[in-house]
């Protein structure tokens, strides 16, 4: 790390994230004057412009790539149009404990006087919780699942190599193109269409506008330069950025600085648009960059230590952007600062052929010296990926940071196929978000909230009535007296999770709707296949390929419920179901002997033990048949989207474990359920292979996602001898069919003496779900949770 | 099939030879050296564990038992899974009743089928990891004809093995195990065969002996086709007060380099890189004492209270010895 990068990553490090009202003021203005007089998508891409055009711009002292979404530097946007803050919110975000973001007396002043008087009522939020069914909140307020569409819009989006062959005056070209082929005289959608297209190709020129800003700022900030050596160095420097942004986006870039540029004005376009989930990701970075590096240090413009210099520049403008914060009761609970940007490494070309490069190598040496929180980094290993690569990622992961994470490329690349993708594009995609698969630059796959496993058998064991609640939010089906035998459990806890899943994707497919209609993204549709062919906007089914996802919670923990149920009530009969359920509803008071014995004397999932497996394949399956396949609306007729399962829980676990009981696997009531797809929390008691060859015998392929946390003790891999151990590991479990992975190695003191003094383990990043987090930034759920975990020792 | 007293099996074993290794621990071990790490695994037969801070006073234990279920008023905490259970007709029931694993059955009566299961469901790992398993314990050569049948097992199923031995054993078994085994770790506890005898409570030179027997097979048979031994490394706990004398492990490293090696033949053609070898490879293993609250466990006097845990100077000391006479060698294993 050079000097600049230093002090721009201390920068970036240290400065508090604050609030900013710029976009909300600049949003209410443009809409209190536009809004009815142009369409939809006009008026979206319109309201891009006026914020391309308007908002403060920030070219700070040392900078190489430039470019932010607020006004300053973790300065963060706020997007009253799908979700308004109120006053309160405001002051809690200022005030709360963990993370949280300064909001000054002005910023409050804007929201009361002009803000929120505009959108109260008329932002998508306030709108979507006008009409929403009765049973649906009753399942929503007793924590059955969540909704994404309720804080932010659609997103999980990453981006394929295309921004760096096509600028936005080629985009403007194929827009103009696709205008002048629409059949006015046949096809009822010719207006929709052409006021789609024309939206993106304002979107287009905004993208433009925006850079030209930045080269004047910049050629600006040059002549003001005095005379002097560091001044000169500086401006020439400034000259230099104004002479990339002259280039991109407009432009295809030429060489890497220019292709760095281009991502991140591409990416700062797509987040100052709209506040998709998970932000923008640049899909596989080292395979679009590799071949302009290669260019740059064959001509003689770049050596390694500038190209690394630039991608750490990049870097710290993608964690200069932290999380939008969320609204309503949300806002009072502490998330995370990561906005999710998730760079894939390695993994294959379309072509099939191993996709890593030097670039590679230099992304993963930019991850691990910067021990930033964003953007945080996956490889993608298939089985021609060099052992050089997985080592290099092996040794970073031993630093304890929890990344990167580690994917199954091969297993990736099948699910995809499987899905009806073509070959060439499912190898071009990979995982962004936390560890959801999609084809990059091609396919709207979206996510719409974590869905509550154990919750549901709680429903199922209580005759669809809410023990926390004593109400019926599920169905009948008739509690314990009608449970004779485990066939009937089984039955009982299909038809409640049929139930929750029906009210779920109703409720689901109207805000997709409601999206689609009120906020499409022509900025957006530009980058992702085939809307400009299609004229139809990414949330409108314009994409390639369209998939809607469910997030499924707690397979550990309901697995290992069902087979402590099997075995004990059903099978050796040592205690019924109504000792059970009364002892559960006590929380175990009186009947600690009982939930050791369900805790300690069932087959549990985590330990290849076929017994317990079995029982997760069959949950696996029934979650298959309620879900898989079901329509949703988005797409056209024939090549519509499907409903689909995801097995991620980022922390969801921790919120939904609040709202459950005890569980017939002997967890206590309000403890964290199992997160992802990694074993409940103590049960893998057999190493780090068992769990891995539990877990493979889930068939992942037919997912979106899985997620396995591993902890390892630093012990357990230390030397060569331990990289080798640890690639070995990822290796064999990928061979088995494996899908995801990823460690935390920290020993269980370090992590104690953090809690006590959090101020001297400022940067400890470990690995909280999909990602990682700074420890003492998380509330103390979260780090109990992680310490809950099993520490692998390797014997 | 043969079987055999196992008394734990550890997956993603990381320091038992090359890659990632399932251990198997067979027991029983007629030696008493007090540094062991494992005392559970000295007596043959199975036993019970008691682990008191884990009893939550339920009284499956007792219920589960016929002859305590007679007594009224039993104190699970001081009367289950103690000495007069080992007699007990019912015994291992109380165990396998405490919902608290407050009593624990240490040894299983295992066939070769069944450990065969275990050993196989890692397999995956052994090969991306060129790893495989190990035979510890205990001293599995006590258990010779369970420990040969695993390891024909394995080799059938084309499984790296490696066996732990003290070397305590009538020559033709170890050389029996030697030939149906990859891998010998081969504990040196010490080059004096008097001193070696007061330490392990055996008399010493049998192991020195065979010691000395396993690296001449070693050695032929890395010059001659068909005739299969096992690698040889020898192993050597650091134990200050016990061992670790400087005269002690001059010793040590004079008894290595007369050891027959690989390299001592001459390089053959066609195993150069065997050849190349210089001596037979040593790891010296650090004395540590994790072993102690084991020891509480098991109500058992720590006999080497006090010993202090070698630093790395004196690791790196002890090194040197070996180094300075060209031996191979290396801390930890």
């Amino acid at each position: 790390m050079n000097e600049r990068i230093m002090r721009l990553r201390e920068e970036s490090f240290s400065t508090r994230p604050s609030f900013s009202a710029e976009r909300a003021v600049l949003t209410t203005e443009f809409y209190a004057q536009w809004l009815g007089r142009v369409s939809t998508p006009v008026l979206r891409a319109m309201n891009f412009r006026h914020l391309c055009e308007n908002k403060a711009i920030w070219i700070g002292e040392g900078e190489l790539i430039v470019g932010e979404r607020g006004p300053r530097p973790r300065a963060v946007s706020s997007f009253p149009e799908l979700t308004c803050h109120s006053e309160e919110d405001l002051r809690i975000l200022d005030s709360r404990p963990m993370t949280s973001y300064a909001v000054s007396e002005r910023e409050i002043l804007d929201y009361r006087e002009k803000v929120i008087p505009f959108w109260k009522g008329r932002s998508m939020r306030d709108r979507a919780f006008a009409d929403i069914p009765g049973e649906w909140k009753a399942l929503y307020e007793a924590g059955l699942f969540t909704e994404f569409m309720e804080q932010r819009a659609p997103g999980h989006t990453a981006l394929d190599g295309k921004i760096y062959r096509k600028g936005m005056v080629d985009f403007r070209k194929d827009i103009a193109l696709a205008r002048s082929a629409l059949d006015w005289a046949a096809d009822p959608e010719c207006l929709a269409k052409d006021e789609e297209l024309k939206a993106m190709d304002i979107a287009c020129e905004a993208a433009i506008a925006f850079a030209g800003r930045h080269a004047r700022l910049a050629e600006e900030m040059a002549a003001a330069l005095g005379e002097g050596e560091a001044q000169g160095r500086r401006a020439s420097e400034l000259r230099r950025i104004a002479e990339v942004c002259r280039r991109v986006p407009a432009e295809a870039p030429r060489d890497f600085h220019e292709a760095l540029q281009m991502y991140w004005f591409v990416h700062l376009g797509t987040i100052t648009e709209l506040n998709g989930w998970d932000a923008m990701s640049p899909g596989h970075l080292d395979l679009h960059l590799g071949p302009f590096y290669e260019r740059d240090l064959a001509s003689g413009k770049l050596d390694r230590a500038a190209a690394k210099e630039l991608l750490s520049c990049l870097w710290i403008k993608v964690n200069n952007t932290p999380a939008p914060p969320k609204v309503g009761v949300t806002a009072a609970e502490s998330g995370t600062y990561n906005d999710f940007t998730n760079i894939n490494l390695g993994g294959l070309d379309r072509a099939g052929n191993d996709a890593s490069n030097e670039v590679s190598f230099l992304c993963l040496e930019v991850l691990d010296e910067l021990q930033l929180l964003q953007p945080q980094a996956n490889i993608q290993v298939s089985a021609k990926t060099p052992a050089r690569l997985l080592e290099a990622a092996a040794r970073v992961i031993r630093r304890g940071s929890g990344y990167p994470s580690l994917f199954n490329a091969d297993e990736v690349v099948a699910a995809m196929a499987g899905m009806g993708k073509s070959l060439e594009d499912a190898r071009e995609g990979g995982t962004s978000g936390c560890v959801e698969t999609g084809a990059f630059g091609k396919e709207a796959y979206l996510l719409h909230g974590y869905l509550n496993l154990p919750k549901v058998l709680e429903l199922a064991l209580n005759d669809g009535i809410d023990p926390d609640s004593g109400k019926r939010i599920g169905v009948r089906t008739g509690g314990i007296d009608a449970l004779c035998d485990f066939e009937s459990l089984k039955a009982a806890f299909r038809s409640e999770l049929e139930y929750v899943v029906g009210v779920k994707v109703r409720v689901s497919n109207r805000l997709d709707r409601l999206f689609a209609r009120d906020a499409p993204a022509p900025f957006l549709s530009v980058l992702i296949d085939d809307c400009i062919g299609q004229g139809r906007d990414y949330y409108d089914g314009g994409a390639r390929y369209n998939t809607d996802y469910i997030q499924c919670c707690g397979l550990g923990t309901v697995t290992d419920s069902l087979s402590a149920i099997r075995k004990h009530v059903y099978s050796s009969a040592d205690c019924t179901l109504r000792e059970l359920s009364l002892a559960m509803a006590e929380d175990w008071n009186g009947a600690e002997a009982l939930r050791l014995r369900l805790a300690n004397q069932t087959p549990r999932f985590g330990n290849d033990d076929d017994e317990a497996d079995t029982m997760a394949q069959w949950v696996f399956s029934t979650l298959l048949e309620a879900i898989d396949g079901r329509p949703s609306p988005r797409g056209l007729p024939g090549k519509r989207s499907t409903w689909r399962i995801d097995l991620l829980s980022t922390t969801c676990h921790v919120y939904f474990g609040l709202r459950t009981g005890a569980t017939p696997d002997g967890r206590r009531a309000h403890l964290p359920i199992s997160d992802g797809t990694s074993p409940a929390q103590g049960a893998d008691r057999n190493g780090p292979t068992a769990v891995a060859k539990s877990l493979a015998k889930v068939d992942i392929s037919k997912t979106g996602g899985s997620l396995l946390n591993l902890r390892f003790l630093p012990s357990a891999l230390q030397g060569e001898e331990g990289i080798k151990r640890l690639s070995a590991y990822v290796r064999g479990y990928f061979k088995l069919g494996g899908h995801h992975v990823q460690f935390n190695v920290v020993d269980t003191q370090t992590l104690r003496d953090a809690q006590r003094r959090p101020e001297d383990h400022r940067d400890l990043l470990v690995r909280v779900a999909g990602y990682s987090d700074y420890f003492v930034d998380l509330d103390r759920n979260h780090q109990e949770e992680i310490l809950s975990r099993t520490a692998q020792e390797g014997f | 099939m043969s079987s055999g007293m196992v008394f734990d099996i550890r997956k993603f074993s990381v320091h038992d030879g090359p890659g990632i290794r399932t251990a198997l621990f067979l027991k029983g071990c007629p030696l008493s050296c007090p540094w062991c790490h494992n005392p559970e695994g000295r007596d043959g037969q199975a036993a019970l564990l008691r682990r008191g801070d884990r009893c939550i006073g339920c009284l499956s234990c007792v219920k589960a038992c016929s002859s305590l279920r007679g007594p009224a008023a039993v104190d699970p905490r001081r009367e289950a899974g103690g000495p007069a259970c080992l007699s007990c007709p019912d015994f291992g029931a109380c165990g396998r009743a405490c919902p608290a694993q407050a009593i624990q059955e240490v040894g299983r009566l295992m066939t070769v089928e069944e450990a065969m299961k275990a050993v196989l469901q890692d397999r995956v790992f052994y090969e991306e990891s060129g790893g495989g398993v190990t035979f510890t314990g205990g001293e599995p050569l006590s258990q010779a004809a369970f420990l040969g049948d695993l390891l024909d097992a394995c080799r059938a199923e084309g499984i790296h093995t490696a066996v732990e031995t003290s070397g305590y054993a009538r020559p033709e078994v170890l050389l029996d195990i030697g030939r149906r085994a990859d891998l010998l770790f081969f504990d040196l506890k010490h080059a004096h065969v008097a001193r070696g005898s007061e330490l392990t409570g055996v008399d010493y030179s049998t192991c020195i002996g065979n010691l000395e027997a396993a690296c001449e097979e070693a050695a032929c048979a890395a010059t001659e086709q068909g005739r299969p031994f096992a690698d040889v490394i020898i192993r050597m706990p650091i134990v200050p007060g016990s061992n670790d004398g400087a005269a002690e492990l001059e010793a040590a490293a004079e008894l290595v380099v007369r050891l027959p090696s690989r390299g001592s033949g001459g390089a053959q053609a066609g195993k150069p890189a065997q050849g190349t070898r210089r001596g037979t490879e040593v790891h010296l293993l650090p004395y540590h004492d994790s072993a102690r609250g084991k020891y509480r466990l098991w109500g058992l006097g720590y006999p080497l209270e006090g010993t202090v845990v070698p630093d790395e100077a004196r690791m790196a000391a002890a090194r040197d010895i070996f180094m300075a006479r060209g031996i191979s060698v290396r801390i930890g294993g």
